[in-house]
């Protein structure tokens, strides 16, 4: 008995605590909308007022009544706000007002004395308010939060399911025989004290087995569910809680990186697969994403500089992905057949990003390309829009043994080796045009760009190749500028950015250093032109992935350059030394006071075209994109580094994201605009075990100590590992104590609970009758003495006398006629009882009566 | 165990209903919209409810009940019924068992011939008790009970017990009905004794009093050993004979009875008053009256049927004429005792045939106690013409007060139960 109330409350405190937390978890899942990020704050600071002073210190609880009240109010507000937003369109904003309406009901049960029907019905609001919370927030922190609000939420039920029986068998204060009102239970009137007790004792370990138990089996079914079910539409996304990023359109503002390197989000997801070991292509050094080539250089009225890229009249603007190079391309040379699959996050550009030279490899037709600047863009009416995650695959011969190649051939090769190169296909005059394009400088508004590049030529020179390098060299080592993201300088008026950057500040980001070089290119007659996207040697070893992220960011140079000028096996790799039959011929020198077409590729004469062709080993193709980049340091923002913890995180984002949110038809693939799906996530998975295979041998052999490595000095990362196996462990244990579980191996028949049998000796029997009356029953286990002891202390009252004396009595009476003679146990119920222990029966069973006269009726709850 | 598979009943509770509501909205909104997170709950909350289904229909199938009822129990004092619970499942525990008893009262009059014992529900003041456990784990039985008082005598059909459990989401609710047909005779009710109700019976110490062997050294003399029988207690061995002679031997004593005595009970009812039967929630004042003697005529059997130094007959004037005699026997006054509580009223008692039966059963001097609601005029004048001048007759009305000197019409404090037997002691 005097356990019982304490064994009542600790149940009651935890299934108030359990929803107090399921509220505040199912209300953080809606933080992801910035519209509506006070509503988690509301539902937080009242699911703990509740907890607190309404649960625990019950200091004070709104009547039913005054609920009733609010909750009437609060339906007045919501139908005048839907009222006022109107009941067609603007999904967002109903959804917006259902979340809030959730949210107010929901504070106001917390705010009530809870019982059965108050549980149940903040369980379905907490349901209600994942649902309306998965519409507009599908980021991953509602992932990471349904697994503990699932735990959390089943341990609940549990709770209350144990909570709803014990209060269905909850004893009665007494079993009198005064006629009650109800006809029905006239005659009849039970009570079973033990039954509540019990339901309420285990009550408290079944959320355990219930989260050990249950969760995994919920989330095998639930896979089965979601992955089994057949769909039809693909995947729509909610936007990403309104954080749609920052693309890159053909009209890029200078400052405009430099503000992007403020966010670390992701941008895009870049996976490569070495076709041939169908496995990921590892790479050295950064990796380069163009998303837009612009070539014309504006400055505004308010001396704002711009970069745009041409109105490109020609058919090729916009045509699918080349074809695949023929067999000599890929097996002659040292080029890596490589397999990019980009996931791209939300954009509001139609930019795609692409590695060049690319082609088409499983790219479906939502993807097309402009070949004369290599980059991919959306098709316009196709589906893809761009608040959806994508995925798109293509093919790429931009690597050699793990590095990006820096020359990007003009026009694409053809199919095969004896196929003309497609630009002998195309418009040479409006090819033309776009050189000339590319050459476009004022010299008036820009005129140190022409004075700082004529410095560098001191010691002539008739490769431009050699004087873009230079160029580069100044403004990344020589030239004395400085890399900056603090843009707040004071502008001179009417001096352009470029101008003052070169000529003054020599302070910028990479847009500054990337527009000086191209003009400073193009004041010596050299086309060039300036490509925005993304720089990244971010890779995450776990997915097997290049990450690119806003503060990754860049922008570069490219020039156009003659091939005669560039090494062949240059045009491979930067590591390989040049070959003396590759020694560009230095007779031919370029006029660089005189800007023109003459040391461009598309003005070489026939003969040099030929001779070119015989050199080069990508046949058909007379110039070259050359890439720089002269930012010094290669610019960007250093990220924190995160280690493995930030690579596991993000790849359960990926996993999340890939898996889940944008899980498609049941064809198994995800968003993506291909028809055929490479088996990247075998790789991935494989790179995984690789990696914690590879960890395993480092703990083993005492590693470097990063990561698991024990021998050489703390680390975080296995003391973190070392608590969370000690933490399983010991829950382990835990739950062999409470005997949760029920394992085979470790029943133990003698551990039943419940009431013990009754003794066979009547006198004894009637006593422990009497006192099961109030609760107090034997426990197997239990010695007569110890439970006649516990039921003195029970049962003691200050205004009446002790009952230790008659226990005692009469449990040693008992002991003396079951372990004296064996077989008066049978005999004693014809035997008369001494007076002595009759009256100290009656004791007891007065005291008892006088205990359930006294007791209060149980609170019902309805 | 197919025959358990079939009765398990799995109904989802009102918490249930509106989770399968939320997981279908979801569902059909998800699949409309096309997002893919309210799918994954719906997936979740589906997956919830069938591990739940499963895991609630699988604990059932391998509970297994049996109801212990009470040796007896008498009409306002709680008694216990108890529960044994076992679970057969090798693997799974069985969580949150809850126990519905139903609890029917036979009608001791009309019994319509479909009347089955396992369909109590329909019988007019059917109630349920629960009890439950909260765990048994797998291969093992536990013991639970529940207190049950019942304040009108009747026999009671207890069952269809339903197992039930809603483990461990509480989303559905599995149930199991067990037959378990039993009945349990709920005797009259106990009251209290006059201080001096010993005045109003003739004690027969010595002289007249009858003679009856019994073994045990209770009390009375030692009359002789006699040759061990099945079901003698080895205390009532006498060890030196049996040493002597090689073969167990008993004592056996000679007691002198102490009240030897017949108690008819005349169970009166006028006429226009329908019997309705104990269920009732409220009685005519003529039916309590009726109640009060047969409660008066159970605590006379109880205080001294069960003394072997007794020689109690009991005979019954009602509906039916019934006699019952007994020499001290436990099952004699147990017998004696359903008697009294099918006893029904009429405005007709054959007290003649009542008298015959005493006769019958009584043998030579007994004393006769007629209890009735009538007054002692009510009786017909040659109703003890049949007995000799030596027997002692006494009418005992309720009418007339003359009951009341006897024992007292509330049940405050009434006297122990059988089990205790303090009775045959304070009666001597």
């Amino acid at each position: 008995m005097s356990n019982r109330p304490a064994t009542a409350s600790r149940l009651k405190t935890r299934l108030n605590v359990h929803f107090a937390i399921a509220t505040c978890l199912s209300s953080l899942t809606l933080s992801g909308n910035p519209d509506i990020e006070m509503l988690p704050v509301i539902a937080c600071f009242f699911a703990i007022i509740g907890l607190v002073f309404v649960d625990l210190l019950r200091w004070f609880a709104l009547p039913p009544t005054a609920a009733y009240i609010s909750l009437g109010a609060i339906a007045l507000y919501s139908i005048g706000q839907f009222t006022e937003l109107g009941f067609g369109l603007a999904d967002d904003k109903q959804m917006e007002l259902v979340a809030e309406l959730l949210v107010l009901v929901q504070a106001v049960l917390m705010l009530q004395q809870k019982n059965r029907r108050i549980y149940e019905q903040l369980a379905i609001f907490c349901l209600l308010e994942l649902i309306v919370a998965a519409i507009f927030n599908d980021a991953f922190i509602y992932g990471l939060l349904l697994l503990p609000l699932g735990v959390i939420g089943a341990a609940g039920l549990a709770l209350l399911q144990a909570y709803v029986v014990s209060e269905e068998t909850l004893p009665a204060a007494s079993l009198d025989s005064s006629p009650p009102p109800e006809p029905s239970l006239a005659v009849v009137r039970t009570r079973s004290p033990g039954s509540s007790q019990s339901f309420q004792r285990w009550g408290l370990v079944l959320p355990a087995v219930t989260a050990c138990v249950l969760t995994p089996a919920v989330l095998l079914l639930a896979m089965l569910f979601f992955y089994g079910l057949p769909r039809t539409h693909p995947a729509a996304r909610s936007g990403s809680g309104g954080k749609v990023l920052v693309g890159f359109s053909e009209n890029v503002r200078l400052g405009q990186i430099g503000r992007m390197l403020q966010s670390d989000s992701l941008a895009l997801r870049i996976e490569l697969f070495d076709r041939g070991a169908e496995k990921p292509y590892m790479t050295h050094g950064p990796l380069y994403l163009r998303g837009a080539v612009l070539e014309k250089y504006n400055t505004d009225y308010s001396n704002q500089g711009s970069w745009t890229a041409l109105d490109v009249q020609s058919a090729a603007a916009v045509a699918p992905l080349p074809p695949a190079p023929g067999a000599i391309f890929r097996d002659g040379l040292p080029v890596d057949d490589v397999r990019v699959r980009i996931t791209l996050e939300p954009t509001n550009g139609p930019a795609l990003f692409a590695i060049p030279p690319f082609h088409q490899l499983g790219t479906g037709p939502a993807v097309v390309s402009q070949e004369d600047r290599w980059i991919l863009k959306r098709r316009p009416g196709i589906g893809l829009s761009a608040a959806n995650r994508i995925t798109y695959p293509f093919g790429s011969s931009a690597f050699s043994n793990g590095q990006q190649i820096r020359y990007v051939p003009r026009w694409p090769p053809g199919p095969n080796s004896d196929s003309p190169p497609t630009a002998a296909t195309r418009d040479a005059y409006a090819a033309a045009r776009y050189v000339r394009s590319c050459l476009e400088y004022d010299a008036f508004r820009i005129p140190s760009a022409k004075r700082l590049a004529a410095t560098l030529l001191t010691e002539p020179t008739a490769d431009p190749l050699e004087l873009a390098t230079r160029i580069e060299d100044f403004l990344t080592y020589r030239g004395g500028f400085q890399y900056t993201l603090d843009l707040s300088g004071e502008t001179r008026p009417g001096i352009d950015p470029l101008e003052q950057f070169l000529d003054t500040d020599r302070r910028g980001n990479c847009q500054h250093f990337a527009s000086a070089m191209v003009l400073m290119l193009r004041s010596q007659g050299i086309p060039a032109r300036l490509v925005v996207g993304y720089s990244t040697d971010e890779y995450n070893l776990l997915g097997g992935y290049h990450a690119a992220r806003q503060l990754h960011a860049h922008a570069w140079v490219e020039a156009l350059i003659d091939a005669r000028f560039i090494p062949a096996d240059k045009r491979i790799s930067d590591h390989a030394e040049p070959t003396d039959e590759a020694v560009v011929d230095s007779a031919t020198v370029v006029n660089v006071s005189e800007p023109g077409l003459a040391a461009n590729g598309r003005a070489v004469d026939t003969a040099d075209r030929e001779i070119a062709a015989n050199d080069w080993r990508l046949p058909g193709e007379d110039s070259y994109w050359v890439r720089f980049d002269p930012t010094p340091g290669g610019g960007g923002v250093e990220r924190p580094s995160g280690g493995r913890v930030t690579d596991v995180f993000e790849f359960a984002q990926h996993f999340w994201a890939d898996y889940v949110v944008d899980r498609n038809a049941a064809s198994g693939t995800r968003d993506s605009t291909s028809a055929g799906r490479p088996s990247a996530i075998t790789s991935q998975y494989e790179s995984m075990f690789r990696w914690i295979d590879r960890k395993l041998i480092e703990l083993r052999s005492g590693g470097d100590g990063d990561g698991f490595a024990i021998g050489s000095g703390f680390s975080w990362v296995a003391a973190l590992g070392f608590f969370a196996l000690a933490m399983l462990a010991y829950l382990l244990l835990q739950a062999r104590h409470h005997h949760g579980f029920g394992w085979p191996g470790r029943r133990r028949r003698g551990a039943a609970t419940g009431p013990a049998a009754m003794p066979q000796i009547a006198f004894f029997a009637d006593t422990l009758r009497l006192l099961a009356r109030v609760g107090i029953e034997r426990s197997p286990g239990q010695t007569p003495l110890e439970l006649t002891s516990q039921a003195a202390k029970s049962l003691e009252q200050p205004e009446g006398a002790s009952l230790k004396r008659p226990l005692r009595l009469l449990t040693d009476a008992f002991y003396d006629t079951r372990y004296r003679d064996p077989a008066g146990v049978d005999s004693t119920a014809e035997e008369p009882l001494p007076a002595d222990l009759v009256a100290a029966i009656e004791s007891v069973r007065n005291r008892v009566e006088a205990i359930e006269s006294r007791s209060p009726a149980p609170p019902h709850q309805s | 165990m197919s025959d358990h598979r079939s009765s398990i009943h799995v109904r989802l509770t009102r918490l249930g209903w509106q989770f399968a509501f939320i997981a279908v909205f979801a569902m059909v909104g998800g699949a409309i919209r096309a997002y893919n997170l309210p799918l994954v709950l719906a997936g979740l909350v589906v997956a919830a409810l069938v591990i739940q289904w499963r895991w609630s229909r699988q604990t059932l199938l391998g509970v297994k009940l049996e109801r212990r009822l009470p040796d007896e129990a008498f009409a306002g004092e709680p008694f216990t019924i108890r529960f044994l619970v076992t679970n057969r499942s090798g693997w799974l525990p069985a969580w949150l068992v809850r126990i519905d008893d139903a609890i029917g009262q036979r009608p001791t009059i009309g019994v319509r011939s479909w009347f089955r014992p396992w369909r109590v529900e329909q019988v007019r003041g059917m109630t349920t008790a629960r009890c439950g456990l909260g765990v048994i784990l797998s291969r093992s039985t536990l013991t639970t009970s529940y207190q049950c008082l019942i304040t009108r005598r009747g026999r009671y059909d207890f069952g269809p017990a339903t197992v039930s459990t809603g483990a461990p989401l509480g989303l559905m609710l599995a149930s199991r009905p067990e037959p378990l047909p039993q009945s349990l005779y709920v005797f009259p009710r106990l009251l209290t004794l006059r201080h001096r109700w010993r005045n109003e019976f003739p004690a027969r110490i010595g002289g007249n009093a009858t003679a009856a062997r019994r073994h045990g050294g209770h009390d009375g003399e030692f009359f002789g050993i006699r040759g061990w029988r099945n079901g003698d207690s080895r205390r009532w061995i006498h060890w030196r004979t049996t040493a002597r002679i090689g073969e167990p031997a008993v004592r056996q004593y000679e007691q002198t009875r102490r009240f030897d005595l017949c108690v008819l009970v005349d169970a009166y009812l006028p006429s226009g008053i329908k019997p309705r039967g104990v269920i009732e929630p409220t009685m005519e004042p003529a039916e309590e009256t009726l109640e009060w003697v047969i409660s008066a005529a159970a605590t006379l059997v109880m205080r001294l049927g069960p003394t072997p130094a007794n020689r109690i007959g009991l005979v019954v004037a009602g509906r039916q004429t019934r006699s019952q005699a007994s020499g001290g026997g436990r099952e004699q006054t147990i017998a004696m005792l359903r008697q009294l509580t099918e006893l029904s009223g009429t405005d007709a008692p054959d007290l003649a045939e009542a008298i015959r039966q005493v006769l019958r059963i009584g043998g030579k001097p007994r004393d006769l106690i007629v209890l009735s609601p009538r007054p002692s005029a009510a009786a017909p004048n040659d109703l003890f013409r049949p007995f000799s001048t030596s027997t002692s007759c006494r009418w005992l009305s309720a009418a007339d007060g003359t009951l009341g000197q006897l024992v007292a019409q509330s049940s405050a404090e009434a006297p122990q139960p059988m089990t205790t037997d303090s009775a045959g002691q304070e009666s001597v």
